[in-house]
């Protein structure tokens, strides 16, 4: 297991340098000028080289890749071009609202989907039929459009929760739940569709399968026969779905941070890339990067856990 | 089973604890507004900085520095200039080039350092030299001396006649910035430098987000500090906005025509007065990139062939009003002038006919840019374009998403035009913004004689002739259709009533200060 770990980790490190040159290089080509943006109109010459000179956006794109890489070596992600702050305190500061987001959807969508699957599974063709449609409803609405709606009605309509904003936990565990539970219920919607298809598909293999029909025989309880047995045949494709849910919700949070205006990494990409703040952008990149790779680290572990036979390879 | 469960529950705890270990020493709050003593407003966008050299003027651009950052002056609901640092000042002879204000006793910024006349001095002098907002050309002509220790001098190459105006929030460079700030402006993009009723509290603000000032206990009149808090937050659509003030998370916004008029509930009220003009800047007027911009007719042509009333009713409705000048009814300085107001009424003839008589009775095309993410500009663009191409004139617009993409636009000299709002309340800026030689909107850097004799003759005006002398360079830029104005347009601010009471500046269009706004 512990070897297997190691070559994931090694095998990340060359993904990480791959995405900061993608993104450093892709962000140059982007039209404009940070400096004349932060200066406006009626800045000199002389105050936008000075400023330039300043950023190090004078020096070849190559220079400033390889100084920004000998930085992010040092654990210096570099300072926004526009507010000045530590960009890995920037990143500090706003990671567990992202978090907060994506793993309270991730785990709303795996408990409701579980649910979802089992019953569809076990309760007949009508429950069947509504685990579908809602899939399909699921998939297809954008998770935005369903946090604009989810904010209409319970924030504006019934004053029910808060319409935008966040709240530390620490500052007040009620007020943080109540802040993310409109976010975390539009993330999670497609995700609950999902798992739900993927534990209907595995739990109706899984029933019709021999060891099953031993264990029927045996006189061993349904309800244990579903959630014991059948239920883990479905194990490994669960862990791969939730690991793709989890890596989606990045993407997914940058609409929905924006929808609920929550201070995370979503809103913060956002503004970053129309201010064109570079490190900013550079940092949030790496941030969703690395968060990818831990994913798919824990999903590989998950499956040496459930097979010893990955273990082995 | 008994198994099952407890591994059902263990793994449900373990779920919710890894979401509050996520939650835990996040970003500050940002959802408690409602607290009787705390004032909640929110603003679209945030600050390109929160540094007064770099920040935007105007409302809400310096809502995030007047919280922090006490003026040498105030102005009062009437809009006349009242005591704020100083609380004296005074011209010197004739001429509006000297210039003293008086400090008053034991000022302290927040940091506790000394607010008296050479930190005074040197805040003014720094922000001169250095700013590169669109004050600077009110402020680069100027020196501050500090004569004593309450007293600073200034003494200006350029005849000024609203050195009071300068020196209040409104323009930013009246704001006192301590040394620490001024020694570092690194720090200050970040965190506030000075002597106001509040500071930024970095520890509960989130850049980008929100921002969260607490009382500064320096501040020389601790009885005026009515909030314990204040948050401006960023929240950038509209809809949002309306959202948050409904459910009273906020308690003040920044309305726009699209939603003036449609957000009710209970308390909530709306306050809106006309302070700025919707110009088209025919920059080019050297005809460099459209050479038929250099001709008078053809100016006048365009200001003919536009339908103002049309496109005011359609895209601003009942918060903006058809004019043909820059200018709205303000006051002596605004330059208003009534007679100017129907130059140019609605007539494709005349203009086909004024195109014809300039030599371009085919047309041609102006490359125009604009600021793409307003939906305001972004009717009044089309609808503009729509009607010139009626008399074969073809603008070709470009609608920039955010406001660095538009200065880059206008600084490349490649349009002909673009769409603004410009401070229609007060002609010295309102000239100086768009139409002297070193106008901001003159990136094409065109003399204009006329303009500039009429402007200095209003710049040494004293008291008596300055309404005559502001209208005679509103005459010049409107005969000569240095612009194409299209209609005034009105700030709105929505606001729930019951807990604070927001109020303009009289007739200059400007919005108090929030830190200013009555508890109700």
């Amino acid at each position: 297991m512990l070897r297997l770990i190691a070559r994931r980790v090694l095998l990340s490190i060359p993904l990480l340098v791959a995405v900061t040159a993608i993104t450093f290089f892709l962000q140059s080509l982007i039209p404009g000028d940070p400096a004349r943006s932060l200066l406006g109109g009626s800045a000199t010459q002389e105050q936008l080289d000075a400023l330039r000179q300043t950023l190090h956006l004078d020096q070849p794109v190559l220079i400033q890749y390889r100084d920004y890489l000998a930085g992010v070596l040092h654990g210096d992600l570099g300072r926004s071009i526009f507010t000045g702050e530590d960009v890995g305190q920037t990143l500090a500061n706003r990671l567990p609202v992202s978090l907060s987001l994506i793993i309270g959807g991730t785990v709303v969508a795996l408990l409701i989907g579980i649910l979802l699957g089992v019953l569809s599974a076990t309760r007949g063709r009508a429950v069947a039929r509504f685990v579908d449609v809602f899939s399909l409803v699921g998939g297809a609405l954008p998770n935005f459009w369903v946090g604009l709606i989810l904010a209409s009605f319970f924030a504006v309509t019934l004053l029910l929760l808060p319409a935008t904003g966040y709240v530390p936990f620490e500052f007040s565990p009620s007020l943080w739940a109540s802040s993310l539970i409109l976010p975390v219920a539009a993330l999670s919607l497609s995700g609950i569709a999902t798992i739900a298809k993927v534990v209907r598909d595995g739990i109706s293999t899984a029933m019709t399968q021999d060891f099953i029909r031993t264990l029927r025989a045996a006189g061993v309880p349904r309800r244990v026969l579903i959630w014991r047995h059948a239920l883990r045949n479905s194990a490994v494709s669960l862990v791969t779905v939730v690991g793709v849910i989890f890596v989606a919700s990045l993407s997914g949070t940058i609409l929905v941070e924006n929808v609920f205006v929550l201070p995370g990494l979503g809103s913060l990409a956002v503004t970053a890339t129309s201010r064109q703040d570079i490190p900013v952008i550079q940092g949030v990149a790496l941030a969703f990067t690395i968060v990818t790779i831990v994913v798919n680290l824990l999903v590989d572990v998950s499956y040496g856990l459930l097979n010893p036979k990955v273990r082995t390879r | 089973m008994k198994h099952r469960s407890s591994l059902l529950a263990a793994s449900a705890i373990a779920a919710v604890a890894a979401i509050a270990l996520a939650g835990c020493s996040g970003a500050g709050s940002s959802t408690g507004g409602a607290a009787d003593d705390r004032l909640v407003v929110a603003v679209g966008t945030p600050p390109v900085s929160l540094d007064t050299l770099k920040a935007a003027g105007g409302v809400p651009g310096t809502w995030f520095e007047t919280p922090a950052y006490a003026a040498i002056l105030t102005r009062d609901a009437d809009g006349a200039i009242q005591p704020g640092l100083a609380e004296s000042w005074q011209y010197d002879g004739d001429g509006n080039t000297e210039f003293d204000f008086t400090l008053r006793d034991g000022l302290k910024f927040a940091d506790g350092t000394p607010l008296d006349a050479t930190a005074a001095a040197a805040s003014l002098t720094y922000f001169a030299a250095t700013t590169t907002g669109p004050s600077k050309a009110y402020f680069a002509p100027m020196t501050f001396t500090a004569t004593d220790d309450k007293t600073v001098h200034i003494s200006t190459s350029v005849p000024n006649p609203i050195i009071p105006d300068l020196l209040t929030t409104g323009l930013l460079g009246g704001m006192a910035i301590s040394p620490a700030g001024i020694a570092d402006e690194t720090a200050r993009a970040g965190a506030t430098y000075g002597a106001g009723q509040y500071v930024l509290d970095t520890k509960q603000t989130v850049s980008g987000d929100h921002y969260v000032y607490v009382p500064n206990k320096q501040y020389w009149d601790q009885d005026s500090i009515a909030y314990s808090e204040i948050e401006v937050r960023v929240i950038p659509n509209a809809q949002q906005q309306v959202q948050a003030l409904k459910t009273g998370q906020v308690d003040a916004i920044v309305g726009d025509p699209s939603i003036g008029g449609t957000v009710t509930g209970d308390g909530l009220t709306e306050i809106h007065q006309p302070g700025t003009v919707y110009n088209f800047y025919l920059m080019d007027r050297d005809g460099k990139v459209v050479p038929a911009l250099a001709e008078e007719k053809v100016r006048q042509a365009l200001n003919y062939a536009v339908d103002r009333e049309a496109i005011a009713t359609a895209a601003l409705g009942d918060y903006g009003k058809a004019t043909d000048q820059p200018a709205i009814d303000a006051g002596d300085a605004s330059g208003y002038d009534a007679s100017l107001d129907d130059v140019y009424s609605y007539d494709p003839a005349k203009a086909k006919q004024l195109l014809s008589e300039a030599g371009y009775a085919d047309g041609f095309t102006i490359p125009a840019t604009y600021l793409g993410f307003s939906p305001t500009d972004t009717k009044i663009a089309e609808a503009v374009a729509a009607q010139l191409a009626e008399v074969g004139v073809t603008m070709t617009l470009k609608a920039e998403p955010d406001f660095g993409s538009w200065v880059n636009d206008l600084v490349s000299n490649t349009f002909g035009a673009t769409l603004l709002t410009g401070d229609g309340a007060q002609m010295y800026t309102n000239a100086q913004f768009g139409f002297t030689q070193n106008a901001v909107m003159n990136q094409y850097g065109v003399v204009n004689d006329d303009v500039n004799a009429a402007f200095e003759k209003f710049a040494s005006a004293g008291p008596d002739d300055l309404k005559a002398a502001a209208q005679a360079v509103n005459a010049v830029i409107v005969k000569q259709a240095l612009a194409l104005p299209i209609a005034s347009n009105d700030s709105i601010i929505i606001f729930n009533s019951k807990k604070v009471k927001p109020f303009y500046l009289g007739a200059t269009g400007e919005v108090a200060p929030i830190e200013s706004w009555p508890k109700q």
